[in-house]
């Protein structure tokens, strides 16, 4: 039987060009992925654990440089003072699989349908930050979950008494978080409401899913959200 | 009983404003001593303000004591010249403890080598370890611990190679001049682009750079994230030189024609 969804898996599974082989012993769960005919990942798991695919931020392929990542639309957007736009935009994920035991969980693995990630400097060259690079698609109209990509919420708001064009958008994968409808590819992020506020600036703030009845990613170490606000800042243009 | 009491009197006095004076100047040396932790906390370690603040305190109290054996009247001009004798003596021997020091407070302030940052001093490369009042640890990138005068420090030119987020990386690729350098060009665009650590932003350069004696040089700039740059650097320098030779594309090593003012006599063995 294969299983084709995000949530627990009982047997093997296939996602695109991976086959994720699961074997089943005495208090030993035996792991491996297979790119085509390639063995590329193989672990054992020692314990009471059962394995769960799950949707990732897009920043631990090829390995964790960034937390950041920067989405170039493909067509900019220019908007009129004072105006507001709401769009739907692609964003790329990985997927992972994390070993659970209960409310433990270990990240056991990473893979990517991406198969050229590339890296790019937001900001000047002193004190920039680098952020993984994609380029996005965009509708004014709800988009339709695909395999490999999150659908994005985004209120970009010109609170400026000048035409501003947006370009890209920078999203912090800390307090961003990722939605899944179990027993489907359906992955979405939160309404991020993208405040601009002068020639240069904008504010992004990482609002509540915007979709109802999806589980929510438990957030690996690396990017567990801020406890009090969620909040970033595009200091060097949108 | 009363002019003893007049000299009894006279004596509480003099008590007193000793007393007084002393209070006052350990009340002042308590108080410099926090204002003072409280100023240089901001700046640097705890350990090292705490020292200086304490050093200060120390000096004060010692400046209350001298004031307090004056209004007491002792005769302190032995006590000064030979104190300014060996203060001078100390001044002396001292110098080049002190110059370490007071540069490695001006480390310390200006946070020039901080724990962590990978820097160049004078010809050593390696990771700051420790930055401590007097020295400096490096670790070198073969492993060795080298400990810098911070003197030295401060009047070295300091390169601070991780401070900023991404790095550029140059290579020289060199092909013959039979060879297209428009397919050099592409091959090597392809091996940049295909590379996930080469940034998109700044853009990667590639240019013929210069006519060679031997060849045509084609300059290969790129940016790449800090932390990654050993990685890549040997990385792509390998991608570029396989992608070049798969191409069958020529690099040419070093040639130089000969000419002979008079023609030479060539014996050829028939054998």
């Amino acid at each position: 039987m294969v299983n084709k969804m995000f949530g627990t898996i009982t047997s093997s599974i296939s996602v695109d060009r991976y086959w994720i082989d699961i074997g089943f012993g005495e208090g030993v769960v035996k792991y491996r992925r297979f790119d085509g005919e390639e063995l590329v990942k193989e672990l054992n798991i020692v314990g009471d654990v059962y394995l769960e695919l799950v949707p990732m931020y897009p920043v631990f392929i090829p390995k964790f440089v960034t937390q950041y990542i920067l989405c170039i639309f493909s067509k900019p957007i220019v908007l009129t003072p004072y105006r507001e736009a709401r769009i739907y935009m692609y964003l790329p994920i990985d997927f992972a699989i994390y070993a659970r035991n209960h409310s433990m969980f270990e990240l056991v693995d990473v893979f990517s349908l991406d198969l050229r990630p590339k890296y790019a400097l937001y900001g000047p060259r002193d004190q920039g930050v680098v952020a993984r690079h994609c380029v996005t698609s965009y509708s004014f109209d709800e988009l339709e979950p695909r395999l490999g990509v999150a659908v994005s919420q985004i209120v970009i708001k010109n609170s400026t008494k000048d035409f501003v064009t947006v370009n890209k958008v920078l999203l912090d994968a800390s307090p961003l978080r990722l939605y899944y409808r179990p027993s489907t590819w359906d992955v979405y992020t939160q309404l991020i409401v993208m405040n601009i506020t002068s020639s240069t600036m904008a504010t992004l703030h990482y609002e509540n899913a915007f979709k109802a009845g999806l589980a929510v990613l438990s957030d690996p170490p690396d990017l567990r959200p801020p406890k009090i606000y969620s909040r970033t800042d595009m200091l060097w243009g949108y | 009983m009363i002019p003893n009491l007049g000299l009894n009197l006279e004596m509480l006095i003099l008590v007193a404003k000793i007393a007084s004076i002393i209070v006052a100047g350990f009340a002042v040396a308590y108080y410099l001593r926090r204002v003072m932790m409280r100023l240089l906390i901001r700046n640097l370690p705890i350990h090292i303000a705490s020292a200086v603040a304490k050093a200060v305190m120390y000096v004060t109290i010692a400046l209350t004591l001298f004031v307090a054996a004056g209004t007491a009247g002792i005769n302190l001009t032995g006590i000064a010249i030979a104190g300014g004798i060996a203060g001078i003596v100390l001044g002396f021997a001292l110098q080049p403890v002190l110059s370490n020091l007071f540069a490695g407070l001006f480390l310390f302030s200006e946070k020039i080598v901080t724990p962590g940052s990978f820097v160049e001093i004078d010809n050593v490369i390696g990771t700051v370890m420790e930055v401590s009042i007097m020295s400096t640890k490096v670790q070198t990138v073969d492993g060795v611990i080298v400990r810098i005068p911070n003197s030295k420090i401060f009047e070295s030119t300091v390169k601070n190679l991780s401070v900023t987020p991404i790095r550029r990386i140059d290579f020289v690729v060199s092909i013959a001049y039979k060879e297209s350098a428009e397919d050099a060009y592409k091959v090597i665009r392809r091996v940049v682009e295909d590379h996930p650590f080469v940034l998109v932003e700044p853009p990667p350069d590639i240019f013929v750079h210069k006519l060679g004696s031997s060849g045509v040089d084609i300059l290969v700039r790129v940016w790449v994230p800090t932390k990654l740059l050993y990685e890549v650097q040997k990385d792509l320098l390998w991608k570029i030189k396989k992608s070049i030779s798969d191409a069958g594309i020529e690099i040419p090593f070093n040639q130089i024609d000969i000419w002979f003012r008079t023609p030479l006599k060539i014996e050829v063995d028939k054998k």
